[in-house]
């Protein structure tokens, strides 16, 4: 089963996200971007939400450069979550090597699509 | 709730800064939240729609289905032949109404060819190439004759169409649907028939309601009575009559009619140029189903032509051609009449023998059209000399015999045999020559010379033979007394 890893450190966001992606993936859940990076590194997820603001550590940017810098983790797809007016973030993720970008708010039903499209790829 | 409060990282940390990224947290999550509302709500509309389209679905496959058992009612209780046979017309199928043409189990897996009659062959031929290759149904579908089982000699005609039966492309059946226009094309062949004699039919035919107001006329009825069809058509056929006949016939006509339903004879009409004319009519009754009247057929033929016909051989049965005077056979008949007359009245008269005088000679130098001329002349001169009541006829050769009621005396006897004789002493031309001949006259007084006709014609014959004895252009009178003929003009 297709797994994914959500990184955000608001728990009701990531409930949500869980709830939107169903039972056609196995859902695994970080609140921060240490454990995030941890838990990719054990569990190999397919796909990695990754929200770019987060206490701790790590941020999301610095969690995408550690995957992508990583030879066992950088083909790991990773589509990024931002809030609303951070353009640059956006420029900056992919950059990085993200495969996807979204912003707060986003439409569930588009991020899903999202996902689906990039693992096709 | 500006994101740009909670996104400011600039502002310094604190109590505010934690309040602040609290409720910061709260408004994102409530704007997610509203986004899935949304989302929500699409997914609703969506499914909505959805459902609506599965009833859509739902009920089409039902009116389908339904519709396919539609079709197959309709082609059971067709009347038109329908069958499926494979490309080479094998029957795999039929239809209740197929049984027209042959029990369903006799018609499983024959050619439908084989019941083809071979002139219409080509025409299945057609039809069958035309499915295959996919031409389609050419127009109305050609015609076929069918024979059908054993015992029934009528043909089965049929308006065919075929159709290819395809499934991804491929050929699997031909359906064919025949309909059956045999009583059709009988009707239309009766019709035909019956309108090809009404028009071309030498007979004049009316036709009438029953009150006798015309419906319809044929060419000949224009041709006999004179009245186009657009003159008489809605007016009474009695426009026809010629007032010859009385009520009671009339009477009794109708009554035939109406009784008998026919009547036949001879009738007298009227043309429209007022000549009254003899027709054969025949008027039939055309009946509906119940044996009602619902018109009368009139059909008669103009006799005036017949009696002309028949008038004209009796005046050539009675004429000699040539000359156009009466011949022996009317001569014998008028001398019968003359003579059963006299006898009751006792009016005497004169028969007068004529043989023409050098004839002969005419006939051999100038050939029988010079001879005929002549006779023909001599004709005219002795028809244009007796009175009107005589009787000139022509009974042999060069032989003429009149018949004189009345005349009697050797003066009137012997003035109307002078002017005779001169008139034939007239030279006659012919072909730019001049012939002359002359009549040698022998006359016979009844009752003085005989009282029958054996007896006059005898007594005729003897003096003209003397007039003849005496070198011709002149004429005898028998003489009762033996050996002795009264002889009035010698020859000059």
């Amino acid at each position: 089963m297709t797994k994914i890893l959500l990184v955000d450190d608001h728990s009701d966001i990531r409930r949500l996200i869980r709830i939107t992606l169903g039972k056609a993936f196995e859902v695994l859940e970080a609140e921060d971007g240490k454990t995030g990076l941890e838990i990719a590194r054990n569990q190999k997820p397919d796909l990695v939400v990754l929200d770019v603001m987060m206490p701790g550590e790590l941020d999301g940017l610095q969690v995408l450069d550690a995957i992508k810098s990583d030879p066992q983790l950088k083909h790991t797809r990773v589509i990024m979550v931002t809030a609303r007016g951070q353009a640059r973030d956006y420029e900056i993720g992919m950059e990085r090597g993200a495969d996807g970008y979204f912003i707060k708010p986003f439409s569930p039903l588009q991020l899903v699509a999202a996902i689906k499209e990039t693992l096709a790829k | 709730m500006s994101h740009s409060d909670a996104l400011d990282n600039s502002r310094p940390a604190g109590g505010q800064t934690v309040r602040l990224s609290g409720s910061t947290r709260d408004a994102a999550l409530h704007d997610q939240l509203y986004r899935y509302a949304e989302d929500l709500q699409q997914l609703i509309e969506r499914n909505g729609a959805l459902e609506a389209h599965y009833q859509t679905l739902r009920e089409s496959t039902a009116l389908l289905l339904e519709s396919r058992e539609e079709l197959d009612e309709l082609l059971r209780s067709s009347r038109d032949i329908h069958l499926v046979t494979d490309a080479g017309g094998n029957i795999l199928q039929s239809n209740p109404a197929g049984a027209a043409l042959a029990p369903a189990h006799l018609l499983m897996g024959c050619k439908l060819q084989d019941r083809v009659l071979p002139a219409y062959l080509d025409n299945f031929a057609a039809l069958q190439a035309g499915a295959i290759e996919g031409i389609g149904p050419s127009g109305p579908g050609h015609e076929m004759h069918l024979s059908r089982e054993a015992g029934d000699a009528s043909p089965l005609i049929v308006s065919a169409q075929a159709l290819a039966v395809r499934k991804n492309g491929e050929l699997c059946y031909l359906h064919w649907i025949l309909r059956d226009v045999t009583s059709l094309r009988e009707t239309e062949f009766e019709t035909q028939i019956s309108s090809m004699v009404f028009k071309h039919a030498g007979e004049g035919v009316a036709i009438t309601d029953i009150e006798g107001e015309i419906l319809a006329v044929n060419p000949a009825f224009s041709r006999i009575t004179g009245y186009a069809a657009a003159e008489v058509i809605g007016r009474n056929l009695s426009l026809l009559s010629s007032g010859r006949h009385d009520a009671a016939f009339y009477a009794a006509f109708w009554r035939a009619l109406r009784e008998n339903g026919n009547w036949q004879g001879e009738i007298y009409n009227r043309r429209k140029n007022g000549e009254i004319y003899p027709e054969w009519l025949t008027v039939s009754a055309a009946r509906d189903g119940d044996g009602g009247i619902l018109s009368y057929i009139a059909v008669f033929t103009d006799l005036s032509r017949l009696l002309q016909e028949e008038k004209r051989l009796s005046f050539l049965a009675h004429h000699d051609p040539l000359t156009g005077l009466p011949n022996r056979l009317l001569f014998q008949d008028r001398l019968g009449q003359t003579l059963s007359q006299s006898r009751r009245s006792g009016v005497q008269f004169t028969l007068i023998f004529i043989d023409l005088d050098h004839f002969k000679p005419i006939n051999d130098t100038f050939g029988h059209a010079g001879g005929d001329h002549v006779l023909q002349e001599v004709a005219r001169r002795l028809a244009g000399t007796v009175r009107e009541c005589d009787t000139v006829a022509r009974i042999g050769g060069d032989e003429f015999v009149i018949l004189a009621p009345g005349l009697v005396g050797d003066t009137d006897i012997g003035s109307l045999c002078g002017k005779m004789i001169d008139a034939l002493r007239q030279p006659i031309q012919f072909d730019g020559h001049e012939v002359c001949i002359g009549g040698s006259f022998g006359c016979a007084e009844y009752p003085n010379h005989g009282d029958d006709e054996v007896l006059l014609l005898k007594c005729a014959d003897a003096a003209m033979y003397r007039a003849k004895a005496a070198g011709g252009s002149t004429y005898v009178i028998y003489d009762a007394a033996p050996g002795s003929f009264h002889k009035l003009k010698e020859n000059p």
